[in-house]
């Protein structure tokens, strides 16, 4: 359709109304077919991870150590609270020994995350 | 001797720019004297006020620069009058070389469309997409931010079809659609988006709408916060989200090259300003360039917003700045921002009704792109209600599926507007 071709407002107008809709149409039809690549990659990545877990997580470590920062190994966080403690007392951590830990109300934790969060 | 002297100072004082604005003050200098008068505002904006400080301030002084007399840095008679045009619609690239002055050149870079991709790298090289990835549904509320874009571009169509404030007062049934688009795409909330559309469609804007995008942008603080309020009951607003799941890098890498390609083989018009912001951003996941990453979000980024910000400005004359269209643009751009702000809320809204209450309607307010301010104000009205709650990462979400949405909005109407 040649745009020189609209002479009234009537005309105008309509075609205003068509080319919203279709950038409406456009916009959401693109950011689906993304949302769904998203769903397709996720659904790929924890397929693999279901079938071979153990060599997985060797391969993250080693490639991205960084990035891998969720703590799930008890082992890991156990060393981590008894460096923390030793560190905080200023004895080695050879004297230290955690028996139990428990996740307390999140009061001072929540404090801390607005701390963090105030800077952005 | 001393008639000499005399001679010398008086035709010295006739080449001012002082003496230039008071001969011609009734027929245009007072226009000068108001633009000054605009620009030193713009100033304090951004000086006291810190509006947006690192882009309107050498709006700002663009502007000044721009509209001192005589001065000869910047001619945007260069770039949108006909009568300097090749053919009435080409760039005379010899003229502009050889006449023109630092700013000309600089602005080169915007006409060119060179600027606004480069600014989408170094964002890009700071965006992480992971909020996105790990919780997909949230790109839906970056695309129903974008209603306020077209929305708004209907109501600047209806002023152009009457013929109301000059909006299509050039008789060109075009001129109407591209300079709605422009003004639409304030809508965006996206700075570097809306200048490329505007220097593509309707350069003359191009002044009023950067300062009216950067200013709202400036503003959400104030525009949002009552919007999401209105909107949302009470309970709503306490709604605690689900801990998102950690994104792999797997996935962080391959997003934007999955991303380049679905925009830019669909809207072939967002390929620059979507092509450069998924290049900066698997510059940044890769983690194999880190140089390159260092580089693109800061040197590069302050280097080219320097060169955009006083470029911009400089486009502020009198003639195109002092109408009664800027003010409707200035009320448009506001209208354009709350309708947008509305969209993605009622959007979350009706999630969180789909969802049985899982997702906090306060994070669609975030799809507006206006990054992270649109996201901190999600974080700042939720956390009002509930302190131990933290909706920020929910609303990355959302606030980083806006910078696409507003790219491919943009593509939209550059696919429909160029070169007709």
């Amino acid at each position: 359709m040649n745009i020189y071709d609209l002479t009234t407002p009537g005309d105008i107008i309509s075609y205003g109304v068509v080319v919203t809709i279709q950038g409406i149409l456009v916009v959401f039809l693109i950011l689906i077919l993304i949302m769904l690549v998203i769903y397709a990659m996720g659904a790929l990545s924890s397929e693999k991870k279901t079938k071979k877990m153990p060599a997985k997580e060797e391969a993250v470590v080693q490639t991205a150590p960084v990035v891998e920062e969720a703590v799930s190994d008890e082992g890991e966080l156990i060393a981590v609270l008894t460096a923390a403690v030793a560190a905080c007392m200023g004895t080695s951590s050879a004297s230290v020994s955690i028996r139990s830990y428990k996740k307390v109300s999140s009061a001072w934790g929540n404090a801390a995350k607005r701390e963090v969060l105030e800077k952005f | 001797m001393f008639d000499m002297l005399v001679e010398g100072l008086s035709s010295f004082a006739m080449k001012t720019g002082i003496a230039e604005i008071a001969m011609n003050f009734t027929a245009g200098g007072w226009k000068t004297l108001v633009m000054l008068v605009i620009a030193c505002v713009l100033l304090y904006l951004a000086i006291v006020k810190k509006f947006e400080p690192l882009l309107l301030l050498p709006i700002a002084f663009g502007m000044l620069l721009a509209n001192l007399p005589l001065g000869g840095v910047m001619h945007p008679e260069y770039f949108i009058n006909p009568e300097y045009l090749v053919n009435g619609k080409d760039l005379d690239f010899g003229l502009i070389l050889h006449k023109g002055g630092l700013l000309d050149l600089l602005y080169l870079g915007v006409k060119l469309g060179i600027y606004p991709p480069l600014i989408f790298l170094g964002i890009g090289c700071m965006t992480d997409f992971g909020p996105l990835i790990s919780n997909p549904k949230s790109i839906l509320l970056g695309a129903a931010a974008q209603l306020g874009v077209f929305i708004t571009f209907f109501c600047a169509v209806l002023l152009g079809a009457f013929g109301i404030a000059g909006f299509g007062a050039d008789g060109n049934v075009a001129t109407i659609f591209k300079e709605a688009a422009s003004i639409g795409i304030i809508g965006g909330a996206d700075g570097p988006t809306a200048i490329f559309v505007t220097k593509t469609l309707a350069p003359g804007l191009l002044s009023a709408i950067a300062i009216a995008a950067y200013s709202y942008m400036a503003l959400i603080p104030m525009i949002q916060p009552p919007i999401m309020k209105a909107l949302t009951s009470k309970k709503e607003r306490q709604i605690v989200m689900e801990q998102l799941r950690p994104v792999t890098q797997k996935e962080k890498i391959i997003f934007p090259i999955a991303v380049a390609l679905i925009v830019v083989l669909l809207v072939p018009d967002a390929a620059s300003l979507v092509g450069m912001l998924m290049l900066g951003n698997l510059i940044k996941e890769s983690g194999v360039a880190e140089r390159l990453c260092k580089t693109a979000q800061n040197e590069l980024m302050n280097i080219v917003t320097i060169f955009l910000g006083i470029t911009v400005g400089a486009t502020a004359t009198a003639d195109t700045f002092l109408t009664l269209k800027t003010l409707f643009i200035v009320a448009l751009g506001l209208v354009a921002f709350m309708i947008s702000t509305m969209g993605g809320l009622l959007l979350a809204k009706l999630m969180c009704r789909l969802t049985g209450g899982k997702i906090n309607p306060l994070i669609g307010s975030a799809g507006v792109s206006a990054v992270p301010m649109a996201a901190r104000m999600s974080q700042k009205v939720g956390q009002e209600e509930n302190p131990a709650n933290f909706l920020l990462m929910h609303a990355m979400g959302p606030n980083v599926a806006g910078v696409i949405g507003s790219a491919v909005a943009a593509g939209v109407f550059l696919a429909n507007f160029t070169g007709i």
